[in-house]
Parts: structure tokens; C-alpha cells; sequence
């Protein structure tokens, strides 16, 4: 290398940043997200098995979400079944380009679960309904 | 907000000197002007009457966890000069180690213009007066700027030192895709030596479209108003320095 090569090398390296790959781009959004909603009040497990009958979320693009049944928390233990049982219909939002079309579903089921996450009191379920969440998201 | 970096790889040429002779030309004429002190000596930081070794705050912070980020850190950290209207971000000591400390990391040359981004309300103008070196603080200033300017004093040897600063521009502008005009801009110059007669005849041969047709004289009231801590204009308005650089900045103005 001549000096010209080393002192353009050391100019890129200062100038430009790598390109974050999707899926990094994606859990710092999650974990923006989750911090976001588990800073709302410390746990507690007194409220175990609190779900909300139906959400309070009056977004209309997440309107079918109100009808969606409730679920027991056996159910919610195997979350990644209940997230495919969501209607695609029901999914909407930005899908980042590089992800599949079914990762980018999977994807936003997983926020959509969020949601109803975001509406359950503090507790154990909220904690597996988080965890769920957490899985769905990155497994996309 | 418009940025102005007023940079030469060589030291002794003026950058500091027109920073605060153009800075407060601004400011007369009622502009928001920032000045930022790149340089590790702190010699504009000094001037108005800051410690660059005992500051607590400076450029150099904003560097590390991303504070640059944070726009009440930012102007936490602006220091107020000899006039209401014009604020600097000052350097300390510190900005020395910096080379060694972000310098293998990617994009780190783009906190200042990040920096400025977070102000860019705040002022009409930012100058830059960097340091006398090429690294990672003299790349920011680059990479923030909009307009170069190139003090140059008229003697020999800085002539070696704007050959190689043109040289680091062109590479800087190769890895930016992007050009960036300059204006060379001829200092100390003292018409009774014969080195600054040479060297200015020189400059027009080698750099005739970049070279800006007049020069800032040798002038001692410059020095007094850096010695008072306030700015050339407030001292004398009508001195031979203030006046060259009241028709640089209208020159630059046209740029």
C-alpha cells in the first residue's frame, strides 16, 4: 500500500459507518420497545393470571385485535403457536425489505402481541407475554 | 446554519487569528455565530479566557457515549465569548488522546457534523478552527463543513503545508463523494520582505482559481485584541487586519 491508499483507507474507515444488518436493526427497536413497556411499574405476581378481556387498543389498524380470544396462560406458554393463529389480516406496518414475507408476518404478529402485552397489568403473565414477544420478533 | 472551517495542516498560519477576526465580523453585523475549538492546545479556547487544561466540559465529551446526541449537553458545554451573539465550544487538553482512542472506529469522524446537525437552529454560522494536524479532529471538521478556508502565510515553507492540506482535501472529498470548495487565503503577509512577495507570486502561479486576490496583513492590533480577549473589531474597527478580513468575509459570502 502507498501512502495515498493508506490515508484514503483511514478516511473511509472515519467517514462512513457499517450498514447494520436488518435483524440488528430489529432487536434494538425491540429492545427499545420492551424497555418501553416493562419500565411502565415494577412486577408483581398478584396479579398472575390478569388478561384483559378485550384490549383497549382503539388503533384502527389494530382493531381485530379486540376480538381475539383470551387465552389461559398454558396457552401463552406456547406463544409462538398462538402468534401464528393471528389473521394475516390483522397484520399491518412498515416490514423492513430484506425480511421474507413470512418472517416479516411473524414479525409483526410478534408486535401486535406487544400490544396486548402492553395492556396487561405487571406480572408472571406479562412477563411470559414479553418473553414470547421477544422470541417471535427475533426469530424473524 | 452555514459551517466554515478554517483549517491548514501547518500551525502559525492564522486559522485561530481569522476564526475570531471573521467570527466577530458576523456577529457585527447581527448574525448567531458558534465557534468551535478543534484544536488541543485550546489556543481559541484561551482567547476567551477559558483553561483548556482545567475545563470540565468540552468537545472532547461529546466524542463518548454518544453524547453528541443529547442537545442540552451540547449547550451545556458552549462557553460565551466578548459578544452576546456569539458562543464557543471549547476545547481542552484532553482532545489530544482522542486520536488514540476513537480513531479505529467507523464514523467517528462524523460526531461534529452530527453536533452541529443538533444546533442548527441555534446559529447562523459555525467556524471551525482546527488543529494543525491531520487526524481524526481536522476529518471532522472536514466532514462538517461547507466551505474550507486555507490561511496561508506567505512565506516558504507554508507553502509545503497547503500543497499537502489540498492534498488531504482532494482524498476527503474522494471518500465523502461529495466537493467542497475552498478559498486560500494569504496571511501575515508583509509587503517589505521579499519572502512574502515571493511566496504570494507563487501561490497565484500554483493555485490561481482557489486563491483569494487579496491577503491579510501583518498587524499588530490583531495581536493586542487576542492579548484584551475580545474581538479585533471591538479594539479597532478600522485597523488594516479588520478591514482585510471585512472584504474576505464578503468575499466568502459570495462562495
Amino acid at each position: 500500500m502507498n501512502n495515498n491508499d493508506i490515508l484514503i483507507d483511514y478516511f473511509d474507515c472515519l467517514l462512513h459507518e457499517p450498514e447494520l444488518h436488518p435483524k440488528d436493526v430489529l432487536n434494538t427497536a425491540l429492545d427499545d420497545a420492551l424497555h418501553a413497556v416493562t419500565s411502565v411499574s415494577p412486577e408483581t405476581d398478584s396479579d398472575l393470571n390478569t388478561v384483559p378481556k378485550t384490549t383497549q387498543i382503539t388503533d384502527a389498524s389494530t382493531e381485530s385485535l379486540s376480538e381475539a380470544p383470551t387465552f389461559s396462560t398454558d396457552t401463552i406458554a406456547v406463544g409462538q403457536r398462538l402468534i401464528t393463529l393471528l389473521p394475516v389480516s390483522a397484520l399491518s406496518g412498515a416490514v423492513p425489505e430484506s425480511l421474507s414475507h413470512v418472517s416479516a408476518q411473524r414479525w409483526l404478529a410478534g408486535l401486535q402481541l406487544l400490544l396486548v402485552a402492553k395492556e396487561c397489568q405487571p406480572g408472571r403473565l406479562k412477563s411470559q407475554l414479553l418473553s414470547v414477544c421477544r422470541g417471535a420478533l427475533a426469530y424473524g | 446554519m452555514k459551517i466554515w472551517s478554517i483549517s491548514n495542516q501547518k500551525g502559525g498560519v492564522g486559522k485561530t487569528t481569522s476564526v475570531v477576526g471573521l467570527g466577530g465580523l458576523l456577529a457585527e453585523r447581527g448574525e448567531r455565530v458558534l465557534l468551535v475549538d478543534l484544536d488541543p492546545h485550546g489556543s481559541l479556547t484561551s482567547y476567551f479566557g477559558q483553561d483548556p487544561d482545567s475545563l470540565e466540559q468540552s468537545l472532547y465529551h461529546l466524542f463518548f457515549e454518544q453524547r453528541w446526541r443529547n442537545v442540552d449537553i451540547i449547550r451545556d458545554t458552549l462557553k460565551p465569548t466578548s459578544l452576546a451573539n456569539v458562543s464557543m465550544l471549547p476545547a481542552t487538553t484532553s482532545l489530544a488522546t482522542l486520536e488514540r482512542q476513537v480513531s479505529g472506529q467507523d464514523g467517528m469522524g462524523l460526531v461534529l457534523a452530527r453536533t452541529l446537525a443538533q444546533l442548527w437552529d441555534d446559529f447562523d454560522y459555525a467556524l471551525l478552527d482546527t488543529p494543525p494536524i491531520l487526524g481524526v479532529l481536522l476529518v471532522n471538521a472536514l466532514a462538517a463543513c461547507q466551505q474550507l478556508v486555507i490561511p496561508t502565510q506567505t512565506e516558504h515553507l507554508a507553502l509545503k503545508g497547503l500543497e499537502r492540506m489540498v492534498h488531504t482535501l482532494q482524498m476527503v472529498m474522494k471518500s465523502q463523494k461529495r466537493p467542497l470548495p475552498y478559498t486560500i487565503v494569504p496571511t501575515l503577509f508583509d509587503r517589505r520582505t521579499s519572502a512574502s512577495l515571493t511566496s504570494l507570486k507563487e501561490m497565484r502561479r500554483t493555485y490561481q482559481d482557489s486563491l483569494w486576490d487579496e491577503a491579510i496583513p501583518v498587524d499588530t492590533r490583531l495581536r493586542d485584541a487576542s492579548h484584551e480577549g475580545c474581538f479585533p473589531h471591538q479594539m479597532d474597527p478600522n485597523t488594516r487586519g479588520v478591514r482585510a478580513y471585512r472584504h474576505l468575509l464578503a468575499h466568502l459570502d459570495q462562495g
